[in-house]
Parts: structure tokens; C-alpha cells; sequence
């Protein structure tokens, strides 16, 4: 790749998008097809809550999915523009979800980090 | 994408068969004919998600809330799920103890479902054979 960006506006509509695009990613870079289905449901999550972030507060800036590839690890970093000190809108289940999925996450409220390594 | 349900009539039970992603952006078509369902005095019900090949948790919440009411009025509320990537995400959730899953449509209707411990869903095998 080795790295690609997606912004999307946030809204409800536009979650699909970005779920295909990170799929699309995760392909391309090799990731198994276990890890592409957790991939396509970890960044259904991940964006959803920061589309609700940014639909609650009322941030009319774009969601970004920046997807980077480097050697055998594939990371996808979702951003949003609101202050990290937004209570979360549904009891924390997006997030417990990704944990489970993910091995790797860094979560700093406005700033989600998944990383994947490929199989081999 | 829209989500399509279709609301019938089967074996006493209204089943909802549910075509599509259930994501935010979906799930409140499946809210208003889950709602309507039990606002209907439907005390069994029954959620083919057969053809659902994505669903998060927005989906969930949906089946949750349609759950504690049909629980209100004594009722229950089942659910089919073929696709193990849709499984997977009521077992990682640990709501497949909650709500019971089964492997298709007629397994739900037989089953005495007002009891969450008749969930007949069965794991996939390894090579695809149920």
C-alpha cells in the first residue's frame, strides 16, 4: 500500500463505506479471512462510535480511516475531531467488542488504534 | 443498502425474516417491525437472520430491547443464524446465553423457546458440514 486514508462525513449512512474500504485493505494486504471478517467488524464499530462522537456533539468534520502496512502488520487508525472526554453512548460495547476482535488496540478516546499481523 | 424485513405468520410465532446488513444505519428498520410485532400482541417471535451476512452492535441493541419486552409479557424471542461471522458476534458478546440461537427456521419454531436453555445452535464444523 503502503498507506491510504478514507475520510468520511459523519454520518450513519456513510459507516458501510468504510467497513468495504477496510475490507478492501485488509485483502489487499493478505490478512486471513478470519481476521478480514473481525477487520470489516472491529472498523464497523470503531467508526460507528465516532460518528455517534461527532453526531452527538455536533462536529460537522470528517471521520478519518487511515490504513498502513508495514512488513507483516496491518494497523488502522480511525480519527475523529471531538475531545476525548465524551462518555460513551452505549455502555461500552462498541469498544469491548473491538477488544475482543482485535489484538492489538490503543484507544485514546479521539485517536483508535487496531493493529493485525498477517498470518503466515 | 437498505435492510429488508418481512413480517409472517408461522406455527404461532411472528417470524421477521431479515435480508441485509444490520449496522446504525439499518437498524432502526429492524426496531420499527420488532416494535409493531410486540405492539401487535405478539408473545412469540421469532428473528431469521439467515440472510444477514453482517451484523454489529447496533443490531444487538435492537434484539436486546425487543427481548426485554416480549420478556414483560411472557413471551419469547428466538433467533436464526446460519453465518458464523453473525454468531460469532452474540458469542462474543455472551448474548447467545441470553438469546436463544438456533441453526434454522424450523429448529426455532419447535423448539420450546420461553426457556433459554433449549438454544439448539450448533457450531460450524471445520470443514463447513452441519
Amino acid at each position: 500500500m503502503p498507506q491510504a486514508t478514507l475520510s468520511i462525513p459523519p454520518s450513519v449512512e456513510h459507516v458501510r463505506l468504510a467497513r468495504l474500504v477496510a475490507v478492501a485493505a485488509a485483502r489487499r494486504v493478505g490478512l486471513s479471512d478470519e481476521q478480514i471478517d473481525d477487520v470489516r467488524l472491529a472498523v464497523g464499530e470503531g467508526v460507528t462510535r465516532a460518528v455517534q462522537r461527532h453526531l452527538a456533539e455536533h462536529v460537522a468534520q470528517d471521520v478519518s480511516l487511515g490504513m498502513i502496512e508495514l512488513d507483516d502488520e496491518f494497523t488502522i487508525v480511525i480519527t475523529d475531531h471531538v475531545g476525548s472526554a465524551v462518555p460513551e453512548t452505549d455502555d461500552g460495547i462498541a469498544l469491548a467488542l473491538i477488544r475482543a476482535l482485535v489484538p492489538d488496540v490503543e484507544d485514546a478516546g479521539a485517536v483508535l488504534s487496531l493493529r493485525w499481523v498477517r498470518s503466515a | 443498502m437498505e435492510l429488508d424485513v418481512t413480517t409472517r405468520e408461522e406455527s404461532g410465532c411472528t417470524v421477521l425474516s431479515v435480508v441485509g446488513e444490520v449496522d446504525v444505519f439499518t437498524a432502526p428498520t429492524l426496531d420499527e417491525a420488532l416494535s409493531a410485532a410486540i405492539a401487535g400482541g405478539s408473545v412469540c417471535v421469532v428473528v431469521d437472520l439467515t440472510g444477514v451476512d453482517f451484523l454489529d452492535s447496533t443490531g444487538l441493541s435492537v434484539l436486546v430491547k425487543a427481548l426485554k419486552r416480549v420478556r414483560e409479557a411472557d413471551g419469547s424471542l428466538d433467533v436464526v443464524v446460519s453465518a458464523d461471522r453473525v454468531a460469532k458476534v452474540f458469542r462474543l458478546t455472551g448474548l447467545d446465553k441470553l438469546i436463544p440461537l438456533h441453526a434454522t427456521l424450523s429448529d426455532a419454531l419447535g423448539s420450546d423457546s420461553a426457556d433459554p436453555s433449549h438454544a439448539t445452535y450448533d457450531e460450524p464444523t471445520e470443514d463447513g458440514e452441519s
